[in-house]
């Protein structure tokens, strides 16, 4: 029965099986020849500004009209934590990336990897931000600057209204509370979740600890593990404080929800009596960058106010912007959301938290490694 | 049985044994459709809650709504990751049949030293966690300059792929006798002839199985793809940085369209290898 | 021309593949010219040995090498495997994944078995065809939007939870713990291993089953002192493939435990991606691979014990 088979196959594709010889050879030339037919040949093709920065920055309703106006594309690397960036930024050979989003506390580790490109302030309408980003000291080094702020915002606990009350969240000490057994989240990134551990430790500055104090943190935030509901990627941070699964997040805040308030789920960010910290992001030139002039430019527009305001308004991870003329904007043309912001001009708004000094700025530990806390965190983990 | 007479006690047994067998294949029957079920749960979710107009799928159910699916088809990035991975996939699939193919002959063909270890070597990739092949994969990669291309994600795609493709090449290959290609050879053709017009042609089915399963294997990987890839992302990797970096609606669609290919070519795989069941083992 | 011929025809007559009976005696290579196999061989060689071997050697050679500033750097330092392997963390995300595979494994089997009975002596051969592709189809697709999908079902407000509140019931903690855990991971192992069951299950002899149940043995006997031993090595396939998979996972762990614990698998992207220590995340890839050598030679240890009462070949 198999010969025959074999027989009728052997005939019927006897001149197939030349034509098929023929379109394998082919099929694997094409597939070793097709990715470099997407490369962009023709000079009319859009420039590609390679960006690498924290998820969701390449949104068209923020870099849309800068595509547009500069015939050019926005190709983003995504990364989650610092660390994973410095990661990145280490692994890639100069010139696979041209703007760099940082936090500022890690510019001066891409300073010393010799990774960014001095700025000319000049360039930049710095004098536009609110006072007290105008000179902001994460950026300066020996006079010069490194790096432009982008937006800011305040991590403090992020909570279900409907299980807790203002009051009741007004310290950190509800994360040990009974009512929050098994139900506190946790973002998985060290930095932000010890930092407001510290806080809630009475530590001021929260990174700046010595051995003892240290050993204290480790304590108190291994003493949270029954609390503890899970450790979560931003999209399960979302996803938990949604469905119920998380009731308590420390170290996060507006940025995850203000979005979700705004989509009818119960929650609100509030920045307790011991304090919260404050990310600040910033864009950088990437040194090494075949396209610094479309990089500068880049920078540039994100502070115009119409970027501002897009950035303010992203339909996830909202921010907080420095520039005053983007405050306005907002406030002309979107006054509701100004005031869910808290960025309205009169009024209070989320400039008085920092002028209260209840906002300490996050920072890298200083007196021990990254490592030392990043090992304390996988403890904590394990527990 | 004749009305009147009592029933023989043979008859009760019988009835009662067919009673208890009724009753057990319902219980398997059940059983099994409890599994499918199980297994059908995720992928109906993720279908069902593509068309839900909220952004996040809670219950209740927020209304019908094609918007995440044009979104899906809007987005850049989505676009770019669905190309990377129908060149990642496409080249795969050509490379690892040819490669399973070569493998699987010669496996059957021949016997020799190290014949088990050969074997091994083209079987093993899959037992390994990709974690740890992705990790060793892009750390030898970037030293060799590999690292962050799409070439790359293929070539480390094909050590996957290959071994499944071999595995149903020489399934294939055990059906064909030895006879064959010795009348071929009797009758004057060289090896490489048998092999080209012979071989070749009686594992049709199998070489186009390999070729769209090798084409799934690739499609659905991500592990190696995300550490391996660099700036380009196939499909998998956008949802799993979706996934890891902020909430996307989109996620269900992205997912909808990638069981859609996923299971399509599956099921092209499927056509061509049929199961074999209730034979004997001895071949006919 | 005999000798060769010879060499194919008891090639071909074997049974479908089962390794470890070729490569004894000596060498016998075809009277054809060495050009057709090495044309063949040595591309498949080659890329399996430089893409896959040599990665697989260099993950080995890093073990023994520093970062230093984000940097890898060649060297040669104890420090990272006395470093991983005395650390508590490392002990504890190695007992926490054994422990969670076996219990797949169980479970897996558990299920399967009778699964894959069903469908290989129950249904039509029509149906089974179905059977087998509805099961095939969810191996490839995507298995981390599953995954998500299950988060949907299970949450505190979820699917599952909206109905059994239907019912006037409290809602139950699904999601976050070993119960959440355990239907990720089957759903990732419990499609292959019951395919692999099918598959060994269709090919037993049915003549056996015949013979026994001439003797009287009743449908369970049948099962379970035929069929059973008959499958013997499709099972310890089947459980060796279940926990190869269900230990190497990292979805399941991350997305419906939210990493607590975390599992070797996590411990490694965690390692990756905060400071880029690759040499540590290495020690910890190289002692997975060698827990999971030792379960696969346990496997086959336990597979070639006894040789199966009821041949079937």
């Amino acid at each position: 029965m198999q010969k025959s088979d074999s027989n009728a196959k052997r005939s019927a594709s006897s001149t197939g099986l030349s034509r098929r010889a023929v379109l394998k050879a082919g099929a694997a030339a094409t597939s070793i020849v097709a990715p470099s037919l997407w490369l962009p040949v023709h000079a009319a093709d859009p420039v590609t500004l390679n960006y690498l920065a924290w998820p969701g920055n390449a949104d068209p309703t923020i870099v849309g009209e800068f595509e547009k106006a500069n015939n050019c594309k926005i190709r983003i690397k995504e990364y989650v934590g610092g660390d994973q960036m410095m990661a990145v930024v280490n692994q890639s050979p100069p010139g696979t990336f041209d703007v760099v989003m940082a936090d500022a506390e890690y510019m001066h580790l891409l300073k010393a990897a010799n990774f960014i490109e001095e700025l000319n302030p000049a360039d930049y309408p710095l004098k536009d931000l609110w006072p007290e980003f105008q000179k902001f000291p994460l950026h300066w080094f020996d006079g010069k600057l490194y790096g432009v702020i982008l937006d800011f915002g305040y991590l403090g606990i992020s909570y279900n209204t409907k299980m807790f009350t203002p009051k009741e969240v007004s310290s950190y000490s509800v994360l040990f509370s009974e009512k929050a057994k098994g139900k506190v989240g946790f973002f998985d990134w060290y930095l932000p979740s010890m930092g407001c551990i510290s806080l809630s430790n009475g530590n001021r500055p929260p990174f700046d600890l010595d051995a003892a104090k240290f050993d204290g943190l480790k304590k108190k935030m291994f003493s949270l593990k029954p609390q503890a509901a899970g450790f979560y990627t931003i999209a399960d941070i979302f996803s938990s404080m949604t469905n119920g699964r998380a009731h308590l997040i420390p170290g996060i805040g507006e940025w995850i929800t203000l979005g979700l308030r705004m989509d009818g789920v119960p929650v609100d960010t509030i920045i307790p009596d011991e304090g919260g910290l404050q990310y600040t992001e910033s864009l950088s030139i990437v040194k090494g960058t075949a396209k610094r002039d479309l990089a500068r430019k880049f920078i540039q527009y994100s502070l115009t106010p119409r970027a501002q305001v897009a950035m303010a308004t992203k339909v996830d991870n909202r921010k907080s912007i420095p520039s005053i003329p983007g405050w306005k904007l907002l406030n002309e043309t979107k006054p509701k959301e100004a005031e869910i912001l808290r960025m309205t001009l009169k009024g209070p708004n989320v400039m008085d938290e920092y002028k209260a000094k209840k906002i300490q700025l996050r920072q890298l530990p200083q007196k021990q490694s990254i490592e030392v806390w990043n090992d304390a965190w996988g403890q904590f983990k394990a527990l | 049985m004749t009305a009147g007479t009592p029933p023989l006690d043979d008859d009760v047994d019988m009835a009662a044994r067919q009673r208890r067998t009724r009753l057990s294949r319902l219980a398997q029957y059940g059983f099994l459709a409890l599994l499918f079920a199980f297994m059908a749960t995720p992928m109906l979710v993720v279908v069902v809650f593509s068309f839900d107009a909220n952004r996040f799928p809670t219950i209740p159910w927020g209304g019908f709504s094609l918007k995440w699916h044009r979104a899906v088809l809007e987005d850049g990035m989505i676009a770019d990751a669905f190309l990377n991975s129908l060149t990642v996939g496409f080249g795969t699939a050509v490379i690892s049949t040819v490669l399973g193919f070569a493998a699987a002959y010669i496996d059957y063909r021949w016997r020799f030293r190290g014949q088990s270890a050969f074997v091994l070597l083209v079987a093993m990739p899959p037992a390994v966690p990709v974690t740890i092949l992705g990790m060793a994969m892009l750390a030898f990669l970037s030293r060799i300059g590999l690292f962050g291309t799409v070439e790359a994600i293929m070539v480390c795609h094909v050590v996957l792929a290959t071994s499944f493709a071999m595995a149903l090449i020489r399934l294939r290959l055990g059906e064909l006798g030895p006879e064959v290609e010795q009348a071929a050879w009797n009758l004057g053709a060289s090896p490489s002839v048998a092999v080209l017009r012979i071989v070749v042609p009686f594992c049709k089915p199998a070489l186009i199985a390999s070729f769209f399963l090798s084409a799934a294997v690739s499609f659905d990987e991500f592990m190696i793809a995300w550490f391996v890839g660099g700036v380009h992302e196939t499909l998998p990797v956008r949802i799993l940085n979706l996934l890891q970096g902020q909430v996307n609606p989109k996620i269900n669609a992205i997912g909808t369209l990638v069981l859609v290919v996923s299971i399509t070519l599956v099921l092209l795989a499927q056509r061509f290898m049929r199961v074999r069941t209730g034979r004997p083992t001895a071949t006919a | 021309m005999s000798q060769p011929a010879e060499a194919i025809r008891g090639d071909a007559v074997r049974p479908a593949a089962r390794p470890g009976r070729w490569g004894l005696g000596a060498p016998n290579y075809a009277a054809s010219p060495a050009a057709l196999p090495t044309v063949l061989g040595l591309p498949v060689l080659l890329w399996q040995l430089v893409f896959f071997a040599a990665p697989l050697a260099f993950l080995v050679v890093i073990t023994f090498w520093q970062v230093r500033n984000f940097r890898l750097e060649p060297a040669f330092v104890w420090d990272n495997w006395s470093r991983i392997l005395g650390s508590d963390t490392f002990h504890k995300a190695l007992a926490h994944t054994m422990q969670v595979s076996t219990i797949t494994t169980v479970l897996a089997l558990l299920l399967a078995v009778p699964a894959a009975y069903t469908i290989a002596f129950r249904l039509t051969a029509r149906q089974r065809d179905v059977a087998v592709a509805a099961l095939v189809a969810p191996v490839f697709s995507s298995y981390i939007v599953r995954i998500y999908a299950w988060q949907v079902v299970l949450s505190p407000q979820g699917i599952a939870n909206s109905l059994i509140s239907a019912i006037g019931l409290p809602a139950l903690p699904l999601l976050g713990g070993a119960f959440s855990l355990q239907i990720g991971l089957l759903t990732l192992t419990l499609p292959i291993a019951v395919l692999i069951l099918v598959f060994a299950f269709s090919g037993i002899d049915r003549t056996l089953v015949e013979a026994a149940e001439n003797l009287g043995c009743t449908r369970l006997n049948v099962f379970l002192h035929v069929l059973l031993p008959a499958i013997r090595p499709a099972l310890i396939l089947a459980a060796t493939t279940t926990f190869l998979l269900a230990f190497g996972d990292f979805v399941s762990p991350m997305f419906m435990t939210g990493s607590k614990p975390p599992t070797l698998s996590i411990l490694i992207v965690d390692t990756v991606k905060s400071g880029s220590q690759w040499p540590r995340a290495s020690v910890i890839g190289v002692a997975m691979l060698a827990v999971l050598a030792v379960v696969v030679c346990a496997g086959r240890w336990l597979g070639a014990e006894r040789r199966p009462k009821a041949k079937t070949s």
